[in-house]
């Protein structure tokens, strides 16, 4: 076996909550509130249901091929040659987004906080440490989200609690003034990176519980989601809906609004860097799931020579995959939508379709 | 090199296997024996007499002056052989002396018969009292062990305010004498072994039967007798040999120097090592919150407790990382700090030349060099130490421009607060420099990377199986009822279910206390 370790229903559910939520928070808020303006909440509530349909799905099959994961189940649903081309589809994916993931912290870093330093240096020290987490394993992983989850969780209400008093209410009005289009649009980027849960097919049969992981996962991604429109919503309290869809990184500009009594003031930075701690969970993860899913493809019997490869890929296309900060940016907010969630909805949707026709076809033989 | 080491280590086997000879019937054998193998030592004491009257035997007893109980072979030993022996050996034949005196001659608890000559010297050599007899290939110890040794007194770590005072001592059997006082549970067990071809230290294991785990309880027999070494002074000689993670800053077994704290632990399932010569027990499995609990945290009452619990916690987490985050402020993020000290520490360090990490390592170097001086000064020099540290540290830095006076708040704060968790002293030291220095490079981007390989790190420990850091991560949410709180004790109804036991419930439920059911509220 690959990997002994075994997570229960609270590190699955806080895993996926600091998935949906610390990457989202740098990425999501400014396209979503631009395209959706005060129906945020509408667009998140369809991107959880399309979240949803997707956990469905990887549910279904998860149970349905049990010990396998994502990778596995690819080649027993579309036999060996496809299946192989699909997981290498699904661990490209995994390995994609984690380099977007660590271009997104680093570009954050250099664009706000310490514009002097390389974004190198970030993308080599986050990948470094994860690696190092990865290298022990998913039960370390599932103890650090554990660790780190709780606090995430306390910071965001924190940090929303203590800008409540800036919140100005007319800036949430008009409501229902948002064309459906529009705000299909906008669900899109949130679904997205909902979608990234696809994990969850990788992480299935790691749960002690498998039946509970449809559970666990949808809380997660609930509570995240919640969390995430409460953040949109205060920002566009606070600045309005133009201010909030024109700054660069609207959740660090709302924690910078924090004033509590005359001497705690600009702490954003302290702020950020709990978020940056779950952006490394997520990181970690995804770069986790790469190489949990490369070995399972090459069927290889320990894990540990595939870390650092990917690792190296992962720092790579971090720093050659956008030339900029506008070049990622347009990548998140149009073509990241399409591409995510055709893997994401699209290829499990495929998989499942025929899934379920095989087995119509195995029924009918079987009774012949 | 590489030959000549596997030379020492052949020659290191092949000693193991010595075999050893038996008594023999004749008694200066075995005293040529005895001399040869102690040498001329002078406290060896041989003493030469004869047993009976009508058919006097030869006969020789052998202690080492010092280690045996004088009084104790005078009264119980000698007068009993010398005289007392005459009345009952007249119609004796000389076949049955040995018996007769074991069975109606000696009166002595502890006595055993040995036909073998090292385990015969082992047994000297631990105070034992042995009697030889011409014609016998057998020999007599006695149990005479009473050497000169400190009282039970209150141990120098570890003080409390309220509860008991008494503390481990250097001799083993005292101290699993305190443990049995604490635990009347026929279920307490004590397993000795004997550890050290030159020392011959005895290691006891204790544990109670029913609660610990066997698991465990087989893994630490298995570890201790896999340990081969000449020698063994102190707990730390084994300690570093059964750990689970030898390479890390984390001590992951943990050690008390109080017999109260070490039957607490023993009724949470655990298994505690005592070693002769060291008033310090082991405790295994060791987790992580272990350090921020004391013993006197249950003899007080449950909501001071839990705030002492939390000003430990903040204690410890500033000393790790308050010179990281401040000279994180300083070198970085000079806005957090607000405006008016900002201008105050500008104007202060307007005459002082080196960057802040500078002066962190060097003023953190002069407190750790202070602190190792004050351990180690003879007692009336500590007076000097301490004041010198004071005007050194305090004034004379500031006003020569080395230091800003914040910086000399913080690493006092950073000193102060280190004492305040003693277990953890070696681990946040280490991280501490660590983390101010990629503070220093990357500000609070830096102190993320830090804490973060450190969770990674201790997240990996484990200690005999246990996961290092649950309940914190991993384990029952139920166990930070003695984490983050201290529940009342009649809410503390099972045992920590990190560790594996038995027996999981700790008492009887629904125990809080009611005024009495028979008087009618009027």
């Amino acid at each position: 076996m690959l990997e002994d370790g075994k997570i229960s229903s609270k590190q699955y559910f806080l895993i996926i909550f600091s998935v949906i939520l610390s990457v989202s928070i740098f990425s999501v808020p400014a396209p979503t509130v631009a395209l959706a303006r005060q129906e945020v909440w509408i667009a998140m509530v369809i991107a959880v249901f399309v979240d949803g349909v997707v956990a469905a799905t990887l549910y279904y099959l998860g149970l349905k091929y049990f010990p396998q994961s994502l990778v596995q189940y690819c080649s027993t649903i579309l036999g060996r040659i496809p299946g192989k081309i699909t997981g290498a589809v699904f661990i490209w994916f995994f390995i994609h987004v984690a380099a977007i993931t660590v271009r997104i912290l680093g570009d954050f870093m250099i664009t706000a906080v310490m514009p002097q330093t390389p974004i190198l240096v970030f993308a080599v020290t986050l990948v470094i440490l994860s690696a190092s987490a990865v290298r022990n394993g998913l039960e370390i992983i599932a103890r650090l989200a554990e660790l780190i989850g709780p606090v995430l969780i306390l910071f965001s209400l924190l940090t929303i609690g203590l800008v409540l008093k800036d919140v100005n209410p007319d800036n949430l009005k008009p409501l229902f003034h948002t064309g459906l289009i529009d705000i299909l649009k906008a669900s899109l980027i949130p679904s997205s990176w909902f979608g990234v849960c696809v994990i969850m097919g990788m992480l299935l049969p790691y749960h002690d519980k498998p039946q509970k992981t449809f559970v666990a996962k949808m809380g997660g991604v609930i509570t995240g989601t919640i969390l995430l429109t409460a953040f949109m919503l205060v920002q566009m309290g606070v600045f309005g809906v133009h201010g909030t869809a024109s700054l660069t990184f609207p959740s660090y500009s709302l924690a910078r609004m924090i004033h509590l009594g005359d001497f705690v003031e600009r702490i954003e930075v302290v702020m950020m860097v709990i978020w940056l701690g779950g952006g490394f969970i997520t990181l970690t993860v995804l770069y986790y799931v790469a190489v949990l899913g490369t070995s399972q493809l090459l069927n290889l019997k320990s894990f540990q020579p595939v870390v650092i490869p990917v690792g190296i890929v992962i720092i790579g296309l971090s720093i050659m995959l956008f030339s900029n900060h506008i070049d990622l940016k347009a990548f998140i907010n149009k073509v990241f939508p399409f591409y995510a969630l055709s893997i994401e909805g699209g290829l499990t949707t495929v998989l499942l379709i025929i899934a379920l026709l095989r087995r119509g076809t195995a029924k009918k033989a079987n009774r012949k | 090199m590489t030959k000549s080491l596997s030379r020492l280590f052949r020659a290191w086997k092949r000693k193991k296997s010595r075999t050893s000879a038996s008594v023999s019937a004749e008694l200066t054998a075995n005293l040529t024996y005895l001399q040869e193998a102690l040498g001329s030592s002078t406290d060896v004491v041989i003493r030469q007499f004869t047993v009976g009257s009508a058919q006097p035997v030869k006969a020789a007893l052998a202690f080492i002056d010092g280690l045996a109980d004088n009084v104790m072979i005078n009264e119980s030993i000698m007068k009993p052989l010398m005289l007392e022996m005459r009345m009952v050996a007249d119609g004796l034949s000389k076949k049955d002396i040995l018996t007769v005196i074991k069975d109606k001659v000696i009166s002595m608890g502890q006595l055993r018969e040995v036909d073998n000559l090292s385990a015969m010297l082992d047994g000297m050599l631990s105070g034992d009292t042995v009697l030889m007899l011409d014609g016998y290939s057998s020999a007599l110890l006695f149990g005479t062990r009473g050497w000169e040794s400190r009282g039970v007194e209150e141990p120098l770590t570890e003080a409390v305010v309220r509860g008991p005072r008494e503390g481990f001592t250097e001799t083993l059997r005292t101290n699993t004498s305190l443990l049995r006082r604490k635990i009347k549970n026929p279920l307490l067990r004590f397993e000795v072994l004997t550890l050290g071809r030159q020392t011959r230290t005895g290691i006891c294991i204790a544990y109670i039967k029913d609660l610990a785990d066997e698991k465990i309880v087989s893994e630490v027999r298995k570890r201790l007798e896999r340990i081969d070494v000449d020698s063994i002074l102190e707990s730390g000689y084994i300690e570093e040999f059964i750990e689970d993670a030898p390479l890390s800053p984390f001590a992951t077994v943990g050690n008390t120097e109080k017999p109260d704290v070490a039957a607490a632990k023993m009724l949470e399932g655990r298994v505690a090592i005592l070693v002769d010569g060291t008033p310090f027990a082991l405790t295994v499995p060791y987790l992580f919150v272990e350090s921020i609990q004391t013993s006197e945290d249950y003899y007080t009452r449950t909501f001071f407790a839990t705030l002492i619990r939390w000003i430990r916690i903040i204690a410890l987490t500033s000393t790790a990382l308050l010179p990281a985050v401040y000279i994180a402020l300083l070198t970085f993020h000079q806005e957090m700090i607000p405006t008016q000290l900002l201008l105050s520490m500008a104007a202060s360090a307007e005459g002082v030349p080196f960057p802040a990490f500078v002066q962190a390592f060097f003023m953190g170097l002069v407190f750790e060099i202070l602190r190792e001086a004050g351990i180690r000064m003879p007692r009336p020099v500590g007076q000097a130490v301490s004041i010198v540290g004071a005007l050194v540290i305090g004034q004379a830095a500031v006003a020569a421009g080395l230091v800003l006076p914040s910086m000399v708040i913080v690493v006092a704060f950073t000193g102060i607060t280190e004492f305040i968790v003693a277990t953890q002293i070696e681990s946040v030291t280490l991280f501490r420099i660590f983390v101010t220095g990629l503070a220093a490079v990357l500000g609070f981007y830096g102190i993320l990377l830090a804490t973060l390989a450190l969770l990674i790190h201790v997240l990996t420990l484990r200690s005999f199986g246990v996961p290092f850091m649950s309940p914190l991560a991993s384990g029952s949410i139920w166990d930070l009822k003695d984490v983050f709180l201290r529940v009342p004790k009649w809410a503390m109804l099972t045992r920590p279910q990190a560790i594996p036991t038995n027996n999981r419930l700790r008492q009887k439920p629904l125990q809080y206390p009611r005024p009495p059911s028979g008087k009618k509220k009027d």
